[in-house]
């Protein structure tokens, strides 16, 4: 609550990164999957004189580049600059505490690009013979045990904000790093790529004119897809059962926001195995729209996934560490002593600013600034709207303040963070509570409820 | 002296967090970094604009003459994020705050990158439309991703112009009222074109090796990209002095005699400057690049140093507030021996991997041998 706030545009910042999280981390994880395939591949096609597919492999190839490369590294950066605008508190602690393993990541991502621009740029060249096959693969080996290295660590990461185990409490960053979710969460991980190795090699596969290559190409591809499943299933319940309690609980709740993606990652589970035993029986039969509807269906999977992931953390980024929207919990308790002004100099500065209004009374009945900007509006924007929408996609505020007295919605904030467990406390006094809920009742004015209301 | 709106700004200011290591090892870190990525940028923006503004010279033959360019902007990319890395270690206070005053604009950057890159690779492979027709494009939405970024690094030490967030909380502010922020793009831009007349030539130098190459032609587009550099170099100590004198006077004064570490560091960029100017009329492609190296070395230095001076006041305002301590604060000395014994293991990894694709390509013949035809050292001779 330290840093000014971005959400004016009438566009959810939790959204944002949501959308783009998903789009990178499936095309990300398909870099990891999709360098140990084409290794595995061109290995497969010297040792049985399958030679008929080495041509695909480099169209594949160029296609992988294309993909992970540009998409992928740059959607990669997108997440690290969204997350830094929409989340600097959170960010700053990932990133200081764990600085070397991002650099070292950084390290393994600057040798994902040589060996890939070298393993693709050469690949005519080792067909041709003016490189020996061996080095080509070698090079492939080397992004593909670069792209594994890289997720290692990136798991690491993100597991530890899911179960931080005894990290924050030792004060050890490698204890951080490796925490209960790291072994489940790499394995999850690597099955989840090898899975989406396998779609997107359907997905240009089909286009094959060699009956013969096609059918090898796309069987390899399916295999790729139901094989790996099954460790995808084992892992999937092995990194909920290192979850602690309380983050098990927070998924396996009935609220609107994360119970139907629970459901939805279940029925998923099942179509992506169906969808590979289908390709692998319809081999010389597959068309690009099939293996496109496959590949949605893995877009889906990532999607439901991570979102299930982000919503059973609530109300924290990190643990006994940081609430999900930015603020740590000594910094809660001081502006429940102190008043939020205490710990926000943007909201210090802007009471400056403000005029009393008739009945001389700043911090609830804030004259506006010209554009709008209040103090219950900062409030909103700094305490609910990492996950809250205001009159607006995902979790919108209005619904639910609108059936809600000024009164009720008061005694709502006060006992947030206990009744409602999976939010974070209200870091604000009285005074705090009072202006977040004159700004969201005045807000709540224009709200009319559609004909199908939220369940939340 | 500390005015109203020094005081006031200084409110605005986050708490910093303690560091995992010593902040020299950090910022040499990032020095470092941020100079392969301004070198891969320079080299990537001035040959862009290059093969437009002068498209016979730059990209004389059709294959491939762009090829390069995807490849150096992966690079750039990557080399972007390790300085990043860095920055939001030692700076994250002023660099979060001030990217979340021009979010829209912040966001931007990713989608205007990643159309450029596809816009390269376009360029690279046939197409029905002219190879102008995509570079145009591309190079505006460069030029665009180098103006946003040079707005979000003088906005972060201009902690003063934060307070115009109060009337514009939209994400849409850009550091316009900052003198400094036009002569400092001009400065990049500038850079940006002498740096791709250096590539110009030395691609131009290289092709001197392949037997079937016009001599006479690879000898002019040598001749060529060294007057690029030359004539941009030369502006550019007209922009230098207009960022110069842009500064505050307090800052400025630190340049002209008020500190030596700074004076100094303006000296050795001239003292760089000037032999490169030199070398480069005597057609010395080497030394002038080692020199432009330099400059470009030099004034990275430059740059924390103005950053570092500028929020000298608001360090004094802030001396009573105590960084927020790391929540693991052990361990962080394994960690940083982990990273420095993987960027020492992954050097010949990528020595390896660049000396196989230029074995290969030597053997088709696609890059010519070792043996280096006597036209360059001839030409340079006779100037």
């Amino acid at each position: 609550m330290e840093y000014p706030v971005w959400h004016f545009a009438g566009i959810n910042s939790g959204l944002l990164i949501a959308v783009i999280s998903v789009l990178h981390m499936f095309i990300a994880q398909f870099a990891v999957g999709g360098g140990i395939y084409l290794v595995w591949m061109e290995y497969k096609a010297y040792r049985k004189q399958t030679l008929e597919l080495l041509p695909w492999l480099e169209r594949h190839t160029r296609f992988f580049l294309l993909v992970t490369m540009v998409f992928g590294a740059i959607s990669g950066v997108g997440i690290w600059f969204s997350i830094s605008v929409v989340n600097p508190g959170g960010t700053s602690l990932l990133i200081h505490n764990f600085v070397f393993f991002w650099a070292t990541e950084w390290l393994f991502f600057l040798l994902e690009v040589v060996s890939l621009l070298a393993y693709y740029y050469t690949y005519r060249l080792s067909r041709e013979g003016a490189m020996p096959p061996e080095t080509h693969k070698r090079i492939g080996l080397v992004y593909a045990v670069a792209g594994f290295l890289s997720l290692v660590l990136i798991n690491g990461i993100i597991t530890f904000m899911l179960s931080a185990g005894q990290g924050p409490a030792s004060g050890s960053v490698w204890r951080a790093f490796f925490n209960p979710g790291f072994l489940p969460g790499t394995l999850y991980r690597l099955a989840l790529s090898l899975i989406l190795a396998g779609m997107f090699a359907l997905f240009t596969a089909s286009r094959i004119r060699s009956e013969y290559a096609k059918r090898l190409a796309i069987r390899s591809g399916a295999l790729w897809i139901v094989f790996p499943f099954f460790l995808l299933l084992a892992t999937s319940f092995q990194y909920f059962a290192v979850l602690p309690p309380d983050r098990q609980a927070a998924i396996l709740r009935r609220t609107a926001d994360i119970h139907p993606f629970l459901k939805a990652y279940g029925w998923i589970l099942c179509v992506v195995f169906l969808g590979g035993v289908q390709a692998f029986i319809r081999a010389e039969r597959l068309r690009r729209p099939l293996s496109v509807l496959i590949l949605c269906t893995g877009l889906m999977l990532v999607g439901s996934f991570e979102w299930i992931r982000e919503a059973g953390r609530r109300p924290w980024i990190v643990e006994g560490l940081m609430y999900s929207n930015g603020i740590s919990i000594a910094q809660a308790v001081q502006a429940q002593a102190k008043g939020a002004a205490s710990q926000s100099g943007w909201l210090r500065l802007l009471d400056t600013m403000l005029e009393p209004d008739a009945e001389g009374s700043l911090p609830a009945h804030s004259v506006p600034l010209d554009d709008g900007l209040t103090r219950g509006a900062l409030l909103f924007a700094q305490q609910c709207h990492a996950c809250h929408g205001l009159n607006a996609p995902r979790i919108d505020i209005l619904p639910r303040v609108a059936r809600l007295t000024p009164e009720g919605l008061a005694a709502q904030l006060q006992g947030q963070g206990k009744r409602l467990d999976y939010m974070p406390p209200f870091a604000g006094n009285q005074a705090d509570r009072d202006a977040l809920v004159i700004y969201l009742k005045q807000a709540s004015v224009s709200y009319r409820p559609t004909p199908t209301p939220e369940a939340q | 002296m500390i005015s109203p709106t020094t005081t006031d700004a200084a409110l605005l200011i986050p708490p910093p967090m303690a560091l995992p290591a010593p902040s020299a090892l950090l910022t040499l870190l990032q020095v470092l970094t941020f100079f392969g990525h301004l070198v891969l940028v320079n080299i990537l923006l001035g040959s862009v604009m290059l093969a437009i503004l002068d498209r016979r010279a730059a990209i004389p033959d059709e294959k491939n003459g762009v090829a390069f360019m995807p490849k150096t902007l992966a690079l750039a990319v990557n080399f972007a994020i390790a300085p990043f890395l860095f920055l939001q270690v030692l700076y994250g206070n002023y660099l979060y705050t001030s990217i979340i005053l021009m979010t829209v604009w912040w966001l931007a950057l990713v989608p205007a990158v990643m159309l450029a890159y596809y816009g390269l690779y376009l360029s690279d492979s046939e197409i029905p439309v002219s190879r102008r027709t995509v570079l145009i494009p591309t190079a505006l939405l460069l030029l665009a991703a180098a103006f946003l970024l040079t707005s979000a690094s003088t906005l972060m030490q201009r902690p003063d112009q934060w307070l115009h967030w109060f009337s514009a909380p939209h994400g849409m502010l850009l550091n316009l009222g900052d003198a400094t922020l036009f002569p400092r793009y001009l400065h990049i831009v500038l850079a940006s074109l002498a740096a791709g007349g250096l590539t110009m030539a030395w691609r131009a130098d290289r092709s001197l090796r392949h037997p079937e190459t016009d001599v006479d032609e690879a000898l002019w587009r040598r001749r060529r990209g060294l007057a690029w550099f030359f004539h941009t170099s030369l502006a550019q100590i007209a922009a230098g002095l207009l960022f110069l004198f842009t500064q505050p006077a307090s800052i400025r004064a630190l340049f002209l005699g008020g500190s030596f570490l700074h004076t100094a560091a303006l000296i050795l960029a001239a003292a760089c400057l000037i032999p490169a100017l030199f070398m480069a009329r005597r057609g010395c492609l080497g030394l002038t690049s080692a020199a432009a190296l330099g400059v470009i070395l030099v004034m990275v230095c430059n740059r924390f140093m103005i950053r570092d001076a500028m929020l000298q006041p608001y360090h004094k305002l802030q001396a009573s507030v105590s960084p927020a301590a790391l929540a693991m604060p052990h361990g962080q000395s394994t960690a940083l021996a982990m990273f420095l014994i993987c960027a020492v293991l992954s050097i010949p990894v990528l020595v390896w991997l660049i000396r196989v694709v230029l074995h290969a390509l030597r053997s088709t013949g696609a890059l010519p041998q070792n043996n280096r035809r006597a036209g360059a050292e001839a030409e340079a001779g006779e100037n």
